[in-house]
């Protein structure tokens, strides 16, 4: 235990959030899958977390067959998340039903990880619901005069092969939205070599089991940040909001403000320190480019 | 630190969390651990023996379903039928999908 303290001392210095998370899923091959991979350490990160609106989601979309549900089996066998499909959710109900007195998956499911796949394909009902869950960590169901409600404090990783399904409050309270696409020929050959081992069952970088002990020494850690520190973040948001070329005025201050703030505080929790200027620097560099790849840019 | 010694010492590490981790089944015992699984299973879904678990459902989309709910995997799953064959003389045409 004292050698895995040691080594956790060392891991925190030297970038976790890059060197922890090529452990996930690292069968999957192409470059859009490191920045995934981040977003995912972030999410798992977040787990333990007191602070009701701490909590990172992230969702991937994009046409069958590229991984989606890949990734999402991988975690469910390795880091013990809960896997949802659309088909399952038809029949018991995200969030329950108050006329048949059901409480629905996502109260079971209360502090997992869930991985929902197809998420598009949800009802309309079972959407808000989560909705509510993702942002409060509870959801009321209604049934006359009776309101009951259920805790279901969850992070979550959704898949979806159409967004324009997905409700835009939804859409929104996701912190990292991917699009998964096949890659450019060129690309495309880099990866065959581990399509080939893996298929040959060879496993490939392996650090799973250090992953989940880094992330149980981190789990109760709270970053805080300095008062000096406050006006510096400020100043970095405003610059960021007035610089950007990115075409982020369709944005909501949830999706963007809170959302690198929560960014930035995770990838403190990561590294066990404080929340600094560095911190807010780097999530606002991932969330711009994550955004700058769905929104686009302005037209000068 | 360089990263490759770093890589190298977090793989060392990994290796030996592993060892630990199969070291720690191995002492749980091999028949043991499937009674004691079985056993965790009829407490969790309420029901008095195995026999009623397995006939509860025969569709491999019904089992999946519950062992979605109440397990884990699907070995877990095969392992539990096998010894359910084995002790209640179960057929495999009954279920379909193996």
């Amino acid at each position: 235990m004292q050698e895995l303290q040691e080594l956790f001392e060392k891991l925190k210095e030297n970038k976790p959030l890059d060197f922890l998370s090529q452990f996930i899923a690292p069968h999957l091959v192409g470059d859009e899958w490191t920045d995934i991979r981040k977003a995912v350490l972030l999410m798992l990160a977040t787990q333990g977390d007191k602070a009701q609106r701490m909590r990172l989601h992230t969702l991937l979309w994009g046409g069958s067959g590229l991984g989606k549900t890949e990734i999402m089996l991988w975690i469910q066998e390795n880091l013990g998340g809960v896997l949802v499909n659309a088909e399952h959710t038809s029949k018991v109900g995200l969030v329950g039903n108050a006329s048949a007195n059901t409480k629905g998956l996502l109260a079971d499911y209360d502090g997992q990880i869930v991985l929902l796949d197809e998420l598009d394909k949800m009802s309309v009902k079972d959407q808000s619901g989560l909705l509510q869950a993702m942002e409060e960590g509870a959801y009321t169901i209604v049934k006359g005069r009776v309101r009951n409600r259920y805790n279901a404090e969850v992070r979550v990783l959704a898949s979806a092969n159409d967004i324009r399904k997905i409700s835009k409050p939804l859409m929104d309270r996701f912190d990292f939205i991917f699009q998964v696409k096949t890659m450019p020929r060129e690309k495309r050959v880099n990866g065959i070599e581990t399509i080939v081992k893996n298929f040959f069952g060879e496993e490939g970088i392996t650090g799973v089991n250090i992953l989940k002990e880094y992330l149980k020494w981190i789990k109760d850690y709270e970053p805080y940040i300095e008062e000096s520190d406050v006006a510096v973040v400020v100043n970095m948001l405003k610059k960021y909001i007035l610089l950007t070329k990115t075409a982020i005025d369709g944005i909501s201050y949830r999706n963007l403000e809170l959302s690198v703030l929560r960014i930035a505080h995770t990838m403190a929790k990561l590294e066990k320190s404080s929340i600094t200027a560095k911190h807010i620097e780097e999530a606002i560099v991932f969330k711009d480019r994550m955004l700058r790849k769905r929104v686009g840019e302005i037209e000068k | 630190m360089d990263k490759d010694d770093l890589m190298k010492e977090v793989l060392e590490a990994e290796k030996k969390l592993r060892e630990k981790k199969k070291e720690e089944k191995k002492e749980e015992g091999g028949e043991g651990t499937l009674e004691k699984y079985i056993q965790k299973l009829l407490k969790k879904t309420g029901m008095e023996n195995l026999k009623d678990i397995l006939i509860y459902s025969k569709t491999e989309a019904g089992w999946r379903a519950w062992l979605e709910k109440y397990t884990g995997t699907f070995t877990e799953f095969l392992q539990l039928y096998n010894y359910a064959e084995y002790a209640f003389g179960l057929k495999k045409k009954k279920f379909r999908f193996l």
